[in-house]
């Protein structure tokens, strides 16, 4: 397996002029290394504020250039995305890397067919024509268990449910058998019952065409038997990497315990749940020391004065953590 | 008890360059006959259509009426008949937007109603029916502005009030035993005012645009009182002679429809900023 | 989208129905007799007197002269004009052609200056070029429209000796040089609106998710900008079009008197200046009319453009 994505020190803040008093500068990614092999899956956990889709949006250069500073490497099949103009990213974009974003009723556009959007997706990748790139959208369609497929087709996005649309929109990103497929939080405005399937579909695909995936989601739940490596992402940075089913079964930090804690579980009827008391540190702050001390029960003198980088712990397992040799979390099975 | 902190907004350049410019011709306005070196009226046929010189600013018009002094004049009866316009209407729609808001019920459909279809015709057209009805001058051009403008007011307040209504401070003041007219105007009316300003800002702009429009076909002011679109329309006879006839009271009319504007633009922008925070 | 229409249809009647009751308030709102309003206000002999009233039927109550009025305004009678000499359907239908001519021209140059130059300001949001595109819309909004067409005519006609300054010709491809002035003044002081509704539609479009997904398909930019944004970015121009007609019939009203146009509105103005009743109540009842089916059409032209309407 090559080598597909080696991001390196990557930064992103945004400009915000609405908080002058503090800085004005939001940091929300401060500083993460990234590598993924080809036909590989990660997923990149953490809290809503944690950087995690700044980061994503980052490799695709989706940010507003005049209000927003990217630095660092991202290096996708060796070439490095930084120095391409843009010219040359509109050529990546659709076609070596894909995105999936989390609220597909707003994510297409509302006066256009499905149809015709998942074509367009279609026409620009294979260079076809209208009529077959639409030809070849509804085959698409209909691979992707979408019902009636010619009926929907010619509809308008506000007239499909939820799970449908976002099932267009993975076949808008796949149109063009990407290398890489990015899904922001694909499942979080759709009910649970829908949520597998699309996370299933997903999977479908991205097996049969090769495709890497990053999955971005704040839902650990989510992560179990879909992916092969997880990130856990806090506060702009990453604290703990790994094999997923390793960090799930024994977490090195302990915001992974936290995280991991709180999922509901049969079982536990009638307990409260589980919560990370307090709240992630504000973007434009630049505190000395671990950016989960102030929440994490296992602080100790040393983590408030110095943060703690991003170590090798064991075999592929990473973690960020003073204390990281001492503890001994808890997982779950 | 006002939700909100005062009233100051924090201007930006633009709005503070247009309150001078506001504030300036104002004043030029107000103190029109001690400025002026001469009497607006006063015809010096000998000098007719005298280009500017020393003893005239801006030169003579046809019948060698001084043009500075005839601006001047001209600018106090456009800009007080647009304060009446924008005071009657502002004091009418507002009392008639509390009401509908904050009290609902039948009134509050019936007007909402009237003045939904009212809001869709164009101000001007409807001034000038009732010109049509109830002869011309400047007293009906101001009344029926006046009337024409409440509709856009009532219904700012109105969705304002709505707002405000459901808010707690309200339902404080019906605890405490508040008449409803007490609430209205002492507590309400204190937190709808900037948006009110606004609009109020922008309603002298169009005002003073309406206004120049009657007299420039003659339906508004009447000979011997002159304003500035009364001076557009003498000014036609002599354009090609004389164009700064036309130039001076159209450009004095941009100058201070630009200047509400932009003061209007400035406190909307302000108000939004301060609501943010 | 057939029931959609027939709605907007039926809500036409009770507008037209109040709006005629007003007109018809008019004269009779008027503290003179009205049969000398309907005269003309001038000295009339007793005959002509006597006609008007059996005509409108003046003896009789107010309600049933309503009736005969508009009885015969539906069939088509909008009285006559005794200064005139002539029936006030006629002098409306002859002028119609020049009003319409140059309503059209204005609206079509409005479009194509404002669209455009809204787009460029989003495009280039925060700029100079951004800002300065704005401070046009601001000048042009706050200069009455018979100025700009007063110094329309003092540097294009008279200067520059490029365009008639008055009147018009006979047909459309004559009069275009006629009402080129007067609707390139008009459509100065409507494309403020315009502009900033495209504008700030753009703006919105370009900071949305489905802008965001173009992008992420890899359309090039241009795409992004005219297919994607710009279709939903035009839709809030629907929204303000009833604004804009309004602006439009003021403005036409008042660009065909300065430029001396024998169209409608300047028929309604010299009849409301020489106090000329049947002109005035047959001349406005006509725009009224006519202002409330172009806003139909444009409700009906909305939804078709928007399928999210038809469903309300």
């Amino acid at each position: 397996m090559s080598e597909l994505l080696k991001i390196e020190g990557l930064e992103v803040s945004f400009d915000d002029p609405a908080h002058r008093g503090e800085g004005g500068v939001a940091r929300a990614v401060r500083g993460i290394d990234l590598v993924l092999g080809s036909n590989e899956s990660l997923a990149l956990v953490g809290e809503s504020g944690s950087g995690k889709t700044a980061a994503v949006k980052a490799i695709m250069r989706l940010h507003d250039p005049t209000k927003t500073r990217v630095s660092g490497r991202i290096a996708l099949e060796g070439r490095e995305l930084s120095a391409m103009s843009e010219r040359e990213m509109e050529g990546i974009r659709g076609r070596l890397v894909s995105m999936v974003f989390q609220d597909p009723m707003t994510s297409l556009n509302p006066v256009l067919r499905v149809g015709d959007q998942v074509a367009e997706a279609v026409s620009l990748s294979r260079g076809l024509n209208r009529r077959s790139a639409r030809a070849v959208a509804l085959e698409l369609f209909a691979k992707a268990g979408i019902p009636s497929p010619e009926a929907l087709f010619r509809r308008y996005p506000h007239e499909f449910s939820g799970g449908m649309l976002q099932r267009a929109m993975i076949l808008i990103a796949l149109a063009a058998s990407p290398k890489l497929l990015i899904a922001d939080e694909p499942t979080t405005a759709l009910d649970v019952t829908v949520q597998v399937q699309i996370l299933e579909l997903i999977e479908r695909q991205r097996r049969e065409l090769g495709t890497a995936l990053i999955l971005v989601t704040h839902d650990m739940g989510v992560v179990a038997e879909r992916t092969e490596r997880a990130a856990v992402m806090y506060a702009g940075r990453i604290v703990e990497s790994g094999r997923t089913l390793e960090l799930l079964a024994k977490p090195l930090h302990p915001y992974s315990e936290g995280l991991l804690d709180a999922l509901p579980r049969p079982g536990t009827r009638g307990e409260k749940l589980k919560t990370i008391d307090g709240f992630a540190p504000s973007v434009f702050e630049e505190a000395p020391g671990c950016p989960f001390a102030p929440r994490c029960r296992y602080v100790q003198r040393p983590c408030l004065a110095e943060i703690p980088a991003l170590t090798e712990a064991a075999t592929g397992r990473r973690v960020a953590c003073h204390r990281a040799r001492e503890l001994d979390l808890r997982g779950i099975a | 008890m006002r939700r909100r902190g005062s009233m100051a907004a924090m201007a930006g350049p633009a709005t503070i360059v247009a309150g001078i410019l506001i504030s300036a011709i104002v004043l030029v306005s107000i103190f029109a006959p001690i400025a002026a070196p001469y009497d607006p009226d006063r015809e010096e046929l000998s000098s007719s259509l005298a280009p500017p010189s020393s003893a005239h600013l801006l030169g003579t018009d046809r019948l060698g009426r001084d043009l500075a002094s005839r601006l001047a004049y001209g600018g106090r009866t456009t800009l007080l008949s647009a304060l009446l316009v924008v005071a009657i209407s502002t004091a009418v729609g507002t009392a008639l937007g509390l009401v509908a808001g904050y009290r609902g019920g039948w009134v509050d459909s019936l007007l909402s109603r009237a003045f939904d279809v009212l809001l869709a015709f164009p101000a001007l057209l409807l001034a000038l029916v009732v010109a049509a009805a109830f002869g011309r001058g400047i007293e009906n051009a101001i009344a029926s502005l006046s009337v024409v403008y409440v509709p856009m007011i009532t219904r700012l307040v109105r969705s304002a009030c709505l707002v405000e209504r459901k808010l707690p401070y309200v339902e404080a003041g019906r605890a405490l035993g508040y008449s409803s007219a007490r609430i209205m105007f002492r507590h309400i009316l204190p937190n709808v005012a900037p948006l009110l300003l606004v609009q109020v800002a922008i309603d002298f702009g169009y005002s003073i645009l309406d206004l120049a429009a009657m007299s420039f076909l003659g339906l508004g002011v009447q000979p011997p009182v002159s304003d500035w679109g009364a001076m557009l329309a003498d000014a036609r006879d002599s354009l090609l002679v004389a164009p700064r006839l036309a130039l001076a009271p159209g450009l004095a009319i941009m100058i201070v429809v630009v200047s509400f504007n932009l003061f209007g633009d400035g406190l909307k922008e302000s108000f939004e900023r301060r609501r943010r925070r | 989208m057939l029931s959609y229409f027939a709605r907007r249809l039926l809500q036409l009647v009770p507008a037209l129905f109040l709006a005629s009751v007003a007109v018809f308030a008019i004269v009779r709102l008027s503290p003179s007799d009205p049969a000398i309003l309907l005269a003309g206000g001038r000295q009339s002999s007793p005959a002509t007197l006597a006609a008007i009233r059996a005509k409108y039927r003046l003896g009789e109550s107010l309600p049933r002269q309503y009736l005969a009025w508009a009885g015969g305004a539906l069939r088509g009678d909008l009285g006559e004009s005794y200064r005139l000499k002539q029936s006030v359907s006629s002098m409306i239908a002859q002028r119609l052609p020049l009003t319409l001519q140059l309503i059209l021209m204005s609206m079509l140059l409005s479009l194509a200056a404002a669209v455009p130059l809204g787009v460029i300001a989003a495009a280039n949001k925060g700029s100079a070029l951004d800002r300065i595109i704005t401070a046009f819309a601001l000048a042009a909004l706050s200069s009455p429209v018979f100025l700009t067409g007063i110094v329309g005519i003092l540097v294009f006609a008279y200067y520059l000796g490029w365009l008639p300054a008055f009147g018009s010709g006979e047909g459309f491809f004559e009069n275009f040089r006629y009402l080129l002035l007067p609707s390139a003044a008009l459509a100065l002081n409507m494309l403020a609106l315009s502009l900033r509704v495209t504008r700030n539609g753009m703006i919105e479009a370009l900071g949305s998710n489905y802008v965001q997904t173009a992008i992420a398909k890899g359309l090039p930019r241009r795409s992004v900008l005219l297919k994607h944004a710009l279709r939903n970015a035009l839709i809030p121009l629907f929204t303000v079009a009833g604004l804009q007609i309004g602006f439009l019939l003021t403005g036409t009203v008042l660009v065909e008197y300065t430029f001396g146009i024998g169209g409608i509105g300047s028929l309604l103005v010299n009849g409301i200046q020489s106090s000329d009743y049947p002109v005035i109540q047959g001349a406005t009842l006509f725009v009224v009319a006519f202002f409330l089916l172009v806003n139909l059409a444009v409700d009906l032209l909305y939804a078709a453009i928007d399928p999210r309407i038809r469903y309300s």
